[in-house]
């Protein structure tokens, strides 16, 4: 038995098993991620990921667990509810992924919202 | 302004010198002219004493609040605490810069220095790769993105920090990962520079894998220190999110965990030398991919990256080193072939560490997709991305197979097992048995506590009965093999530190409530009282506290706002700790009829995660302190390890 | 401006860097005996 064999023929395995568990594991488990213009005009089948920015017609009520707002981009705008805890700098203005499923009622039902954090090294230009 | 002056020349005059240190150090290695070398070496320490003289120039901006610099305007105020504003060096772009570029060039010095005298050639190649480097760096800071542009006029005051990062954990977070990142260059340069004199000798070797070392623990401190921050700052219950950035500091550390346990088959039979360069090279290669996804914004991350000019000078240097690490590796492989002993059988501790490269590689392989899948889909059709599920599902079997090759590794002997390798194994497999039989009394089901929790017993038990061993028999052996006991106490931290994952992981249970004054709510059997909420005027804040009793204790989770900043909200967050479970408490709001609203959640073993990585770090210090020198070494050990001349 | 000092910092450089290669014998000899290489002590001769 060559070396080669040896060692070669277990490096496949375990390089077969990496593979079949990143293709078993993406399949099901990813979304796509999309702004809310390609949300309103063809919207995928399953969970997805929806960047936008929150107008400002905030409501919250359920002692501010449940909250229901407008995300917009560019050219369109489609109304969120969610129901959990807020990220901390949620607030009119600021661009959150909402995750989750657009329902047959034109509301987008959100699992998670995750906002982006302050900006570390975006370089802000300074205005007066 | 006149700090930024003579900041902007400082890196220039670095960036003069680390050009000529590469070219030189290379030139003169190539022609083993002593005396040049020693002219490019010295050119490297000066390049290193321009940057140290510009991190100096922009510390005392920012501590002077000196608002003419952009970089201190936009990253600190007036009104932002002096241990803060000193921070800001390393919280902007191009300050973090500066601060990674300070490391590699004091790092790379000291690397220099200790290496002088193992290999006149050698030494000066690895110089000569280190200055490359450090030329690409300067370039950037002096060109593409510098700390010390000025602003038209010097406003009254500066735009101050983020009020979630100012807190204790941006002090310590940012510096130790920046730090980390830097370091992985220096094996880098090391092991690259042996490739380049196709030369490598047991003292380069051992250098290689003591600066290995140090970028492995500085790594491993930075995702410990990140995680802790995550936890007890971010607020979201949580301490590990698989967002681009942490995962961009995994992987290196992934590799370099890889390397610093294959080499040991380097040291003892001489054989996976090609494994052992392309593991330094890949950790080295996976920082600047790193670098370049999180710096340009091409994949969505919570964490905002401007998209700004240095994204594509990274990633035209990545190609660069990709090229020349590629050339080099493919040009020197047949003289890494020669093996002085054969090959050890498959079930061999030999065996069990290409086994663990291969895992390890592995994960590599999963978190890389999990990264890079937003962009690469992106380019093919609409952009997906994934979360935790995958990352779990896809790395979670292999990392719980390295626990099991944790527990039988260390037993099994280098040339192979056999009956007494049977024997030791009673302890791990006794260790097994008896915690799933514990789980299944517990009315465990969920198949991956029954799988991980008994194989963590399992690799605990291995390190425990080695150490009972040697005490039983030769206690002073511990002392003499320190390199090999601290690495079994290491084992240990990472189970301990493995089991509080396991366990917060998939025993979290969470509630949302909203309380009136005096009711109580209940989560995984820990009762808490809400007792009322008060608002409280703060320096630069105000924040709402609201009051929880559980048991003798108060907890006082709140809510500041920062009028200055728009209103800006902030949590904090208040966590009962025990061995056992954290109690973790965030006010999501209250309202004027006096009641609250909380999100309580109960996450297990949480406390050994961070217990776990302390001894971790305890065992490397303690397993690696005060190094014997190379001659005693060289003589114990009977394998040559050179590469054929 | 910052090319006037990087060059005024060069300047500073200069004989640090380049020390190996203007350094005389003797100061040559000097580095040798501080770093602590065992000679033979100069032979006094009489007178």
């Amino acid at each position: 038995m060559t070396s080669l064999i040896k060692w070669g023929a277990p490096a496949a395995v375990v390089a077969a098993c990496v593979g079949y568990l990143i293709f078993t594991a993406s399949g099901g488990t990813g979304e796509y991620y999309i702004t809310v213009s390609e949300l309103r005009s063809h919207a995928p089948a399953g969970d997805v990921r929806v960047a936008g920015v929150i107008h400002n017609d905030v409501q919250k009520s359920v002692g501010g667990l449940h909250v229901t707002f407008t995300e917009k981009d560019s050219t369109s705008s489609m109304p969120v509810e969610y129901s959990g805890a807020l990220p901390d700098i949620f607030q009119p203005g600021i661009t959150v992924v909402a995750e989750g499923k657009l329902g047959s009622d034109g509301v987008f039902h959100a699992r998670t919202l995750l906002a982006k954090c302050p900006s570390r090294f975006a370089t802000q230009p300074y205005t007066q | 302004m006149i700090l930024g002056y003579l900041g902007a020349g400082a890196l220039l005059a670095g960036l003069v010198l680390a050009g000529f240190s590469m070219l030189l150090s290379f030139w003169s290695g190539a022609r083993e002219s002593a005396v040049f070398v020693q002219v490019g070496r010295r050119a490297f320490y000066a390049a290193a004493a321009m940057v140290g003289v510009a991190a100096i120039l922009l510390e005392t901006a920012l501590l002077t609040h000196d608002f003419s610099l952009a970089y201190v305007a936009e990253h600190s105020d007036l009104s932002t605490p002096i241990a803060l504003v000193a921070a800001g060096f390393y919280g902007g772009q191009e300050g973090s810069l500066l601060y990674w570029t300070l490391i590699l060039a004091v790092l790379g010095s000291a690397s220099l220095l200790a290496s002088a005298r193992l290999g006149e050639r050698l030494a000066a190649y690895a110089a000569g790769i280190m200055a490359a480097i450090l030329t690409f760096f300067l370039f950037v800071l002096a060109v593409v993105a510098s700390p010390f542009e000025l602003l038209p006029i010097t406003p009254p005051d500066g735009l101050g920090l983020n009020p979630i990062l100012r807190d204790g954990g941006m002090l310590i977070h940012p510096p130790v990962v920046l730090a980390g990142f830097a370091s992985f260059a220096i094996p880098f340069a090391f092991a690259a520079a042996a490739l380049l004199a196709g030369r490598a000798d047991a003292g380069w070797i051992r250098h290689t894998r003591r600066f290995a070392l140090l970028a492995w623990s500085l790594q491993t401190s930075g995702l410990l220190l990140g995680m802790w921050w995550a936890y007890h700052v971010l607020g979201w219950g949580g301490y590990w999110g698989w967002d681009p950035v942490e995962n961009v500091a995994l992987m290196p550390w992934l590799a370099t965990t890889a390397y610093l346990h294959s080499s040991q088959v380097q040291e003892h039979r001489g054989r996976m030398r090609a494994w052992n360069f392309g593991l330094v090279i890949l950790a080295f290669l996976l920082v600047i991919f790193g670098t370049f996804i999180v710096r340009s914004g091409v994949v969505p991350s919570v964490h905002t990256f401007a998209i700004s000019a240095i994204g594509p000078w990274f990633l035209g240097f990545l190609g660069l080193c990709l090229v020349f690490s590629a050339v080099l590796l493919a040009v020197r492989a047949e003289r890494l072939n020669a093996a002085p002993l054969p090959a050890a059988p498959l079930v061999s501790r030999e065996g069990a560490f290409v086994l663990q490269n291969l895992l390890l590689l592995g994960v590599v392989a999963v978190v890389l997709w999990g990264t890079v899948l937003p962009l690469v889909s992106g380019m093919f059709g609409t952009q997906r991305v994934v979360g935790a599920p995958y990352y779990e599902r896809g790395a979670g079997p292999l990392l719980v197979a390295l626990l099991a090759l944790m527990a039988a590794g260390p037993l099994l002997p280098w040339r192979g097992a056999g009956m007494p390798t049977l024997r030791a194994l009673r302890w791990p497999a006794g260790a097994a048995v008896l915690s799933l039989l514990g789980l299944a009394v517990f009315g465990v089901r969920s198949v991956p506590a029954l799988v991980a929790f008994p194989l963590a017993a399992a690799a605990a038990a291995t390190a425990i009965s080695e150490y009972g061993r040697a005490v039983l028999r030769r206690p002073r052996v511990i002392l003499r093999r320190r390199r090999r006991y601290g690495a079994y106490l290491a084992h240990v931290g990472l189970v301990v530190a493995a089991v509080g994952i396991a366990a917060s992981q998939l025993g979290q249970q969470e509630k949302d409530v909203t309380l009136q004054p005096g009711q109580q709510v209940t989560v995984a059997g820990y009762t808490l009282t809400y007792a009322g909420a008060e608002s409280r005027d703060l320096e630069d804040h105000t924040e709402l506290v609201a009051t929880m009793r559980f048991g003798d204790q108060s907890l006082e989770p709140g809510r500041a706002t920062y009028a200055l900043l728009g209103g800006q909200g902030l949590t904090h967050v208040a966590i009962s700790t025990t061995a056992w479970a954290d109690v973790y408490v965030v006010l999501v709001a209250s309202s004027e009829d006096g009641s609250a609203s909380f999100r309580v959640l109960v996450n297990p073993l949480v406390s050994w995660i961070w217990a776990g990585g302390i001894v971790i770090i305890l065992g490397v210090l303690l397993g690696n302190a005060g190094e014997p020198s190379p001659a005693s070494e060289l003589a114990r050990r009977r394998v040559p390890i050179t590469l054929p001349a | 401006m910052a090319i006037i000092v990087a060059t005024l910092l060069l300047f500073l450089a200069g004989p640090f860097v380049l020390w190996p290669l203007i350094r005389t014998p003797e100061d040559a000899e000097i580095e040798r005996s501080s770093a602590g290489v065992a000679r033979r002590p100069p032979r006094h001769t009489g007178g």
